[in-house]
């Protein structure tokens, strides 16, 4: 038996392995990429957006700046000095204006918080627009100053803006930092040194002109996401930082719960087939092993399969199977058992016909028996008392066991014939009495089976027979002598006298007898229906016509010779066709 | 599986059709006040022991004292009536049955119906064969066929 090496376990587990949890996570881990793609997408044009929005907002705020400034300018140009400094005093955002020449400083409103030295040191060297912006400290404090030239006018115009008022522009986002660089990479908003890794990164940052875009860097060996773009009205760049950790928290947190979720999805998958398989492949190796039990030869196999699938109707057919060769099993040792008990039987039986050529003085006998089974029914013997002998021959109805052991009952009772006659003599001439015995014999047995019976008695002196028959096949006399050149059935003759009820059909039956001559070199013929009711393969019986056809041509002296004669073409015509019935022949000659 | 059958109402004729086995009832032929009974045996398939001893037991009973006369005879049954006392009871007659002939040319079997008062001295009838019309051999042994006519 070959061994188990690739089970259907496994195999449902590399299904589900290699399809299911194969599919699962090529999914989720598409998801997750998808996801991440889109949430970078969508991170970094915030950044974008941010950056823009500083960008808008400050250069409105500057414009706003601008515009207020050349008001001023204008008012003060005009000699409106009150208007002047009626709208100078609106502006809030503006903490301090002067006006300088290259004499120095002209004049100087609000608060003074830039001295002169500080705005003369200040003074930019190019102006975009008119315009330039600076950071500068003042007392510690940052703040912009900006100027602004006019080439129509013979003063240069500035002020100082508090830088809380440029900052509001600036994030509040704590992750977010947004950064506004002069043209010398000054940061405007932050007080930042020259020389820290944020302003050296955000330096390098190529700032695309007009278009904001976003870009990777690493300050600190930690990575930003940084979205620059630059002032098309002042030589200003902005910068929107945001810490890629800090951008991507949330994304890497869904990533996070989706790849766990993920997990949790395989393993429940993976838990499913398990539970799947086992559930599967449980009743099979059930089975299997319930197999193996058998063909070790436990028929008696029990197992505990409850599915109401296929395997659960399998298994029960299984167990009804393995019922059924049991009982085959035990029906077998039964009939092996039985048959050797038929054959002991049948051994037993055949101890019941004396040996089938029989010699006395002035007396041949010849006897051919074949049983269609193990134990036949017919039966026939012989008893030999002073000159007389006995013939008995008898055919039970069916064959078989039943039939045998009324052959044997008949056997019994037909020898014991011979101790009746030492008590009564007389019987001895009374073949009509002894048939009345043997049918009380076979009455005893119940009456459910019965036997025809013929029994003669040969007087060897007188060359009589005297006999009585139960309804048993006709005996014939054969006349050897005349069957040369006879005419029809002369040299034959019927016993068909004295004939009376099967015995055990009866309980009183009452049988006569009947007296026929047989003279030396007649042969008694006496055989049972199975001779002429055997049949070939064509279905048709030999038949009284043909018996009497071997009867003409086995004319001999010998009676051995004639049965021997008969029995072969009667076999011959059989052609090996299973018997029917048990064949028996008799034949008796006087010498 | 036997049916017999009454010809007609108070008729006393019977037709036996089927197998003559153990599922024969002898009460199931109706009781007849006729003193002549005939039976026609012409469909009679077949004839076993338990079927003979329940026939003997009707005619015993049911027919005691009435003159019974078979018709049609199969051979089967007039071996029987041969070997069986009582079959045909003694007041009772066979006039007509089937006699088995063989044709040696021709190799078969035939069934010819003889009527009994044709027979004489125990001998077969001359037949020919219905196929060759040669001429046919009794298929039996006469003597012991025809002894129910010793009877």
């Amino acid at each position: 038996m070959r061994t188990v090496s690739f089970s259907i376990r496994k195999k449902i587990l590399l299904l589900f392995g290699l399809l299911i949890l194969g599919s699962i996570a090529v999914y989720i881990w598409s998801a997750i990429k998808m996801f991440r793609e889109d949430k970078t997408a969508y991170i970094f044009e915030n950044n974008l957006q941010q950056v823009e929005r500083l960008k808008n907002t400050s250069e409105n705020f500057l414009k706003k700046v601008t515009r207020d400034t050349l008001l001023l300018v204008n008012f003060q140009q005009a000699n409106q000095e009150s208007i002047f400094l009626q709208s100078l005093d609106n502006l809030d955002y503006l903490k301090q204006v002067f006006s300088l020449q290259s004499a120095g400083i002209v004049k100087r409103y609000k608060m003074a918080l830039a001295d002169d030295e500080t705005i003369i040191k200040n003074i930019p060297t190019d102006y975009k627009n008119g315009f330039s912006f600076k950071p500068i400290k003042i007392n510690n404090t940052a703040m912009v100053i900006f100027y602004f030239q006019d080439p129509k006018l013979t003063e240069i115009w500035g002020g100082v803006i508090s830088l809380e008022t440029i900052q509001k522009n600036l994030s509040k986002n704590k992750d977010q930092q947004d950064l506004i660089l002069t043209k010398q990479n000054i940061p405007l908003t932050q007080d930042i040194a020259a020389d820290s890794p944020l302003l050296n990164a955000v330096t390098q940052t190529v700032v695309a002109k007009g278009a904001a875009q976003t870009s990777e860097i690493k300050i600190g060996g930690q990575d930003f996401l940084i979205a620059a773009t630059e002032s098309s009205e002042f030589d200003l760049s902005f910068f929107s930082l945001t810490s890629k950790e800090a951008a991507f928290r949330v994304a890497n947190h869904l990533t996070k719960k989706s790849m766990i979720f993920g997990i949790f999805i395989i393993s429940g998958t993976l838990i499913a087939g398990i539970i799947f398989s086992n559930t599967l492949t449980g009743p099979i190796q059930n089975l299997f092993r319930a197999t193996q039990s058998v063909a070790e030869g436990n028929f008696n196999v029990k197992f505990d399969i409850n599915t109401s699938d296929e395997i659960g109707a399998l298994a029960d057919s299984f167990q009804i199977m393995s019922k059924k060769i049991l009982e085959y099993i035990e029906e077998s040792k039964e009939k092996v058992r039985m048959e050797k008990e038929l054959e002991v039987a049948a051994t037993v039986q055949q101890s019941f016909f004396p040996q089938n050529s029989i010699q006395y003085p002035k007396v041949e006998l010849s006897a051919f028996y074949k049983s269609a089974s193990e134990c036949g029914g017919d039966w026939w013997g012989h008893i030999k008392i002073g000159h007389h002998i006995i013939l008995g021959i008898g055919d039970a109805t069916g064959h078989g066991v039943p039939a045998a052991l009324l052959t044997a009952t008949i056997n019994s009772s037909f020898h014991l014939i011979e101790k009746m006659i030492e008590f009564s003599p007389g019987l001895i001439e009374r073949p009509d009495e002894l048939m009345k015995i043997l049918n009380q014999t076979v009455v005893k047995m119940g009456g459910q089976i019965h036997m025809t019976f013929f029994l003669g008695i040969v007087d060897l002196k007188k060359s009589e027979l005297h006999y009585s028959n139960a309804s048993h096949n006709f005996p014939l006399i054969v006349d050897s002598e005349k069957i040369a050149g006879g005419n029809g059935e002369d040299w034959l003759d019927i016993l068909d006298e004295a004939n009376g009820p099967r015995l055990g059909h009866q309980k009183d039956a009452q049988y006569s007898k009947a007296m026929a001559m047989l003279s030396p070199g007649q042969v008694l013929v006496m055989l049972t229906d199975g001779l002429i009711e055997g049949e070939n393969n064509e279905g048709r019986q030999w038949g009284e016509r043909r018996l009497k056809k071997a009867l003409q041509e086995n004319n001999s002296n010998k009676v051995d010779e004639v049965l021997n004669g008969i029995v072969d073409q009667a076999f011959t015509f059989y052609n090996n066709e299973a018997l029917k019935d048990d064949v028996t022949l008799l034949l008796t000659r006087l010498s | 599986m036997i049916n017999i059958t009454q010809k007609a109402p108070q008729d006393p004729s019977f037709t036996v059709v089927g197998v003559l086995d153990e599922d024969f009832r002898p009460e199931s032929i109706a009781q007849i006040s006729a003193p002549e009974v005939v039976f026609d045996f012409k469909e009679l398939k077949g004839i076993n022991s338990c079927g003979i001893r329940s026939w003997i037991t009707m005619l015993e009973k049911q027919m005691s004292g009435k003159k019974i006369i078979y018709n049609n005879c199969p051979s089967i049954l007039v071996q029987q009536i041969n070997l069986v006392q009582g079959l045909l009871p003694t007041n009772g007659l066979i006039q007509s049955f089937m006699a088995p002939y063989f044709c040696e040319k021709c190799d078969k079997e035939y069934s010819v119906l003889i009527n009994a008062k044709d027979i004489n001295e125990l001998k077969a009838p001359a037949a020919s064969c219905p196929q060759d019309k040669s001429s046919m051999e009794f298929d039996a042994i006469e003597k012991q066929f025809f002894s129910f006519l010793r009877k």
